[in-house]
């Protein structure tokens, strides 16, 4: 039983006094002085440094503009220079330059420029002259879309950030074996790393990659092949694999030249969280029992693996018993047997389910597959 | 039941609280005291906050502590901060103190949504803040901050 004695005070009372007190303040100057002078920036403060609270970046900046006093306080609080977003931005290189040569910039961890505009190879060049060191604490560059950026860019960004552990640059047709070669020459640290849709590099790349990052936690090579002329191939991840142990996601994509013979090697990667192989035409059950043995993949994409069959899904069953994201979409050679033996193994964790277009799976509705796995929310993963 | 031990907090203009010892506990500070304090850790002084804004904090902490489960603790939480932004503000000062971690970060959340996408103006008038640059201070900082500015 609670107890709260107070002689005068209930909650209507409270809000009461506060109605006087703000009135009162809206008159006296000196008690509205200290209330903009102090009393705020000192809440400011608690609330960006104490809580978990996230402020937008464009928030953060209209603060700077509020008071002077606010503006003191905040520029010394380190949290909120950490990051400088230019996502989607035009004349994004000059803007970059512009931020970085403010001093509350200098230790910025994280630089997003992901399908900005007007970020070219001249204005890397002058962020690595012209503020040399100035990136040293830079952690994660996000330059996905970036299509301007050359491997001179590459160069040139990479020497200026040591410290790099997170490096994005989907969708970039110009970077070449080239650019990597610097990048694992001069980022150390890697272990997050997106080259999705690069077409420009090749199995040599792969092999700088696991030589120089045992590391790698997590590698992104999709790949829509619409030529087919293909710089990766099944030497090129034989590298990663046997090199880069500690990976936990690894990303496929439409990258359908790869055949069993690396498929099978995958069971070397036991930290292995997440695999998408959607489109890998060539993978059979026979690549599947040895991605079983990757006993801790929670996420599985097997969209499009047309020769799979029963055998190697009830193996991957038995194995990956954590399972929760899993997709079939489009493979005809899979029937019930394989949902009873998911079932039995993996409706506990299973949540996404994608079994669109698996004509051989005669108990395909909603309600039949939740009585199977009544955990699942997700049944569309592909459209 | 035991009958439990009570714990008067005395805020910073001489108001008296006595509570409840485990509704008391729930402010991280006040465990702190009251493990580390001698035979006189009955009364606890809560120099930081005013009697006003002790209250409700204690308000809060009473409800927590009750009825962590219940179905209509987050409408509690939801009606609780439908207060102005002064009140606010003292509540997020009054929970940093005291190391009350729920309620820190429910007061942080509101005051960010209350200037959420706001301009500068508005801001300022939200929290009676008034403005101290002079036109060529703030004149300098838009050039400053002219990469960032939505214009």
């Amino acid at each position: 039983m609670g107890r709260c004695r107070h002689a005068t005070w209930n909650t209507r009372t409270v809000v009461e006094a506060w109605k006087k007190k703000e009135k009162k303040m809206g008159e006296n100057s000196e008690e509205q002085q200290q209330w903009s002078r102090e009393t705020v920036p000192r809440v400011m403060k608690i609330i960006i440094t104490s809580s978990k609270l996230r402020l937008p970046q464009r928030d953060i900046i209209s603060l700077l503009f509020v008071s002077s006093s606010l503006i003191r306080t905040l520029v010394t609080l380190p949290s909120l220079w950490l990051v400088l977003d230019f996502h989607e931005m035009n004349n994004a290189g000059d803007r970059l330059i512009s931020a970085r040569s403010l001093p509350r910039y200098h230790n910025v961890k994280q630089i997003i420029l992901e399908f900005a505009q007007g970020i070219e190879d001249k204005h890397l060049s002058i962020i690595r002259n012209q503020f040399s060191g100035s990136l040293k604490n830079l952690e994660h560059l996000n330059l996905n879309g970036c299509q301007k950026i050359s491997d001179n860019g590459i160069e040139d960004i990479t020497k200026a950030s040591p410290s790099l552990k997170i490096f994005s640059i989907y969708w970039n047709v110009r970077v070449t074996d080239v650019g990597i070669s610097h990048l694992v020459n001069n980022c150390k640290h890697i272990v997050d790393l997106n080259l999705s849709e690069c077409k420009g590099i090749s199995d040599k790349s792969l092999q700088m990659i696991s030589e120089s990052y045992p590391h790698l936690e997590s590698l992104d090579i999709t790949r829509y092949v619409i030529l087919k002329c293909v710089k990766i191939t099944d030497g090129g991840l034989q590298h990663v694999i046997i090199k880069c142990a500690g990976l936990k996601s690894l990303n496929l994509y439409a990258l359908s030249s790869f055949t069993d013979g690396v498929y099978k090697k995958l069971s070397l990667l036991t930290d292995l969280r997440s695999l998408d192989l959607c489109g890998a035409q060539n993978l059979s059950d026979e690549g599947l029992f040895s991605i079983a043995k990757c006993t801790n993949i929670r996420t599985l994409n097997l969209t499009w693996c047309v020769r799979v069959n029963d055998a190697g899904v009830i193996a991957i069953a038995q194995g990956c018993t954590n399972l929760e994201f899993l997709s079939l979409f489009g493979i005809v050679g899979v029937t019930d047997k394989c949902l009873e033996a998911l079932s039995k193994l993996c409706s506990n964790t299973l949540t996404t389910l994608d079994v669109n277009g698996c004509i051989g799976i005669k108990k395909r509705s909603r309600e039949e597959l939740l009585q199977l796995f009544p955990y699942v929310t997700c049944f569309k993963v592909h459209s | 039941m035991t009958s439990s031990k009570t714990i008067v907090l005395r805020s910073s203009d001489g108001a008296t609280f006595e509570v409840d010892e485990a509704v008391a506990l729930h402010s991280l500070m006040i465990k702190h005291r009251i493990e580390t304090g001698g035979a006189d850790s009955t009364t606890i002084d809560v120099p930081e906050v005013t009697g006003n804004t002790l209250s409700k904090v204690i308000e809060y902490c009473k409800k927590h502590v009750e009825a962590p489960n219940s179905d209509d603790l987050k409408s509690f939480d939801t009606d609780f901060v439908k207060v102005d932004q002064a009140v606010l503000c003292h509540l997020a000062k009054a929970s940093y103190y005291m190391n009350i971690k729920g309620l820190l970060d429910l007061s942080s959340k509101t005051i960010a949504d209350m200037f959420k996408g706001k301009t500068v103006e508005q801001i300022r008038e939200t929290f009676h803040i008034k403005n101290d640059f002079t036109p060529e201070e703030e004149e300098e900082l838009r050039k400053e901050n002219s990469w960032n500015l939505f214009v």
